[in-house]
C-alpha cells in the first residue's frame, strides 16, 4: 500500500533491494508490524477461546428494576447466557401469581418478550409489561425456548 | 552534507510521503469496500455465531491472500516478495483500525460485551476491511506505467480476488439461502448459464483490453480456458465462504449446490470483471 499515480510509481523508482526488504520505508515497517501483532493476537485469542471447555447455553434471568408507567408496570429484565454458545430468538415469559398458585394455569397475568441473539457470556436487556403491579404479586421469570444459530 | 547524502535523504522523504498517501488511500478503500458489511446485521452476528476455529482460519488465510493480491494487483512481479508480505500486514492493520474505530461508533460493540464477542466482531470485519485496503491501490488508480501481463495462474488468482470482493458482502445475508430455496431447479440452471454468459462477455472484454492473444483466441478456447475455470473458482470461493459462516451444516448436496449457484452469480461476475476493474 504505497506509491501513487502522481508520484513516481514503485516500478519506476528503483529501490535498493538489500536484505530485510530495505526498500520499504520505516512507516510501512511499523504499520506492517502492528498489523502482524494484531493478526496474531486475534488468531491467538480465538484459538485460546476455542480450546476453553464449551458449555451449552444456560439462561439466567434477573429483574433489573420495576417501574410504574401510565398504563401499567414495566419490569426490566437482564438475560445472561452463562454458556459458551449463542442462542437466537430467546423467548422470555414473566408470570404473576397470587401467594397460592404456582403452575402456569394459575397465573394472574403473563407477559412475553423475545431477544434476537444472546451470545455466550453476554447480557442483554428486555422489558416485560404488566397491568398489575408485580411488586404486589409473586413474579416468576422463565426462558421458554430459543434456537441454536 | 554532500549532495549524494542529500539525494538519499530526499528520496527517503519522498518514499515516506508516498507511504502516508498510500495509507490514507488504504483507509479510503477499507471504508469504501467494507461499509456495506460494517452496516449489515448478519456480519456482526457472525462475529459471535461463527465457529472460532473457522474464523481463525479465515484470518490466517487473509495474509497470503493479501500478499498474493499485492503481488499480482498491479505491481511487477519482479519486486521483492517481502514487500508484498509487509503490504499485506499494513492492509490488515488498516482494516483492524477501521473496524475498531467504526464498530463502537455504530454501537455494534461496547465494553459490556464479553471479549469473545468483541474480538469475533472486530476480527471478522477487519479481515473484510483489509481486502478493501488492498483493493484501494488498484481501485483508486494505481497502475504502474509498464506492467507485465500476469500468467495464467496470476489471472486466476486475480479472478479469485474479484470473486471474493463481490461475494463477501452478500454471503453473510439470509437472502442467499432464501433465494436458493425460492428458486426451482430450472431457475438455478438458468442462473448458472446466465452467469457463464455474462462472465464470458466480461472475460472477452478483458482479453481484448489486456492484448493477450488478441484476435487469436477462439470462442471455445477462451470459454474453456478462462471463463469455465473462473466460474469454477467462483463456485469454490462461494462454497468456502458459506462453509466458513456455517451455512452448509445439515443440508444435502443438491441444496448446497443451489446456494453455490446463487452466490456464484455475484462471485462469478466479480471473478470475470476483476481484470477490468483491478
Amino acid at each position: 500500500v504505497s506509491a501513487g499515480r502522481d508520484g513516481p510509481g514503485r516500478a519506476a523508482a528503483p529501490r535498493p533491494t538489500g536484505i530485510n526488504g530495505a526498500g520499504a520505508p520505516l512507516g510501512e515497517w511499523l504499520v506492517g508490524a502492528l498489523g502482524l501483532v494484531l493478526l496474531l493476537a486475534a488468531i491467538g485469542f480465538l484459538l485460546w477461546h476455542a480450546m476453553q471447555p464449551s458449555r451449552p447455553p444456560s439462561i439466567e434471568l434477573q429483574v433489573d428494576y420495576i417501574a410504574e408507567q401510565r398504563h401499567g408496570y414495566m419490569v426490566r429484565i437482564n438475560a445472561r447466557n452463562d454458556g459458551t454458545r449463542p442462542v437466537a430468538e430467546l423467548q422470555i415469559r414473566g408470570l404473576l401469581f397470587n401467594a397460592a398458585g404456582d403452575s402456569d394455569g394459575d397465573a394472574l397475568e403473563t407477559a412475553e418478550a423475545s431477544l434476537d441473539y444472546l451470545p455466550g457470556g453476554s447480557t442483554r436487556r428486555g422489558v416485560l409489561l404488566f397491568e398489575r403491579d408485580p411488586r404486589q404479586h409473586r413474579l416468576r421469570l422463565r426462558a421458554v425456548g430459543y434456537h441454536e444459530p | 552534507m554532500s549532495t549524494a547524502q542529500a539525494r538519499v535523504r530526499q528520496r527517503r522523504q519522498q518514499t515516506e510521503g508516498r507511504f502516508l498517501a498510500g495509507l490514507t488511500r488504504a483507509f479510503g478503500g477499507a471504508m469504501l469496500f467494507a461499509v456495506p458489511t460494517l452496516m449489515t446485521m448478519e456480519v456482526w452476528q457472525f462475529g459471535f455465531i461463527m465457529d472460532e476455529l473457522r474464523l481463525a482460519l479465515m484470518l490466517a488465510l487473509t495474509v497470503p491472500l493479501l500478499a498474493g493480491f499485492s503481488y499480482f494487483g498491479g505491481f511487477q512481479p519482479t519486486i521483492d516478495w517481502r514487500e508484498d508480505v509487509i503490504d499485506a500486514f499494513v492492509a490488515y492493520a488498516v482494516g483492524f483500525v477501521t473496524a475498531v474505530a467504526l464498530l463502537p461508533l455504530l454501537g455494534v460493540i461496547d465494553t459490556r460485551m464479553p471479549a469473545s464477542e468483541i474480538v469475533g466482531k472486530v476480527s471478522l470485519q477487519a479481515s473484510i476491511c483489509s481486502i478493501g485496503a488492498m483493493l484501494a491501490r488498484s481501485q483508486f488508480g494505481e497502475h504502474p506505467p509498464e506492467q507485465d501481463e500476469p500468467d495464467f495462474g496470476g489471472h486466476m488468482f486475480i479472478a479469485l480476488i474479484g470473486a471474493l470482493a463481490l461475494s463477501l458482502n452478500i454471503a453473510p445475508t439470509e437472502e442467499v439461502l432464501l433465494l436458493a430455496h425460492m428458486m426451482g431447479p430450472r431457475q438455478l440452471v438458468g442462473l448458472a448459464v446466465l452467469t457463464l454468459l455474462l462472465m464470458h462477455a466480461l472475460m472477452y472484454a478483458a482479453e481484448f483490453r489486456g492484448q493477450l492473444e488478441r484476435g487469436e483466441a477462439s470462442f471455445w478456447s477462451l470459454f474453456v480456458r478462462s471463463t469455465v475455470v473462473a466460474y469454477v473458482i467462483a463456485l469454490l470461493v462461494s462454497l468456502v465462504i458459506l462453509w466458513s459462516f456455517g451455512r452448509l451444516e445439515g443440508d444435502p448436496f443438491e441444496v448446497v449446490l443451489g446456494y453455490a449457484i446463487v452466490l456464484g452469480f455475484p462471485a462469478g461476475i466479480g471473478a470475470a470483471a476483476a481484470r477490468l476493474i483491478l
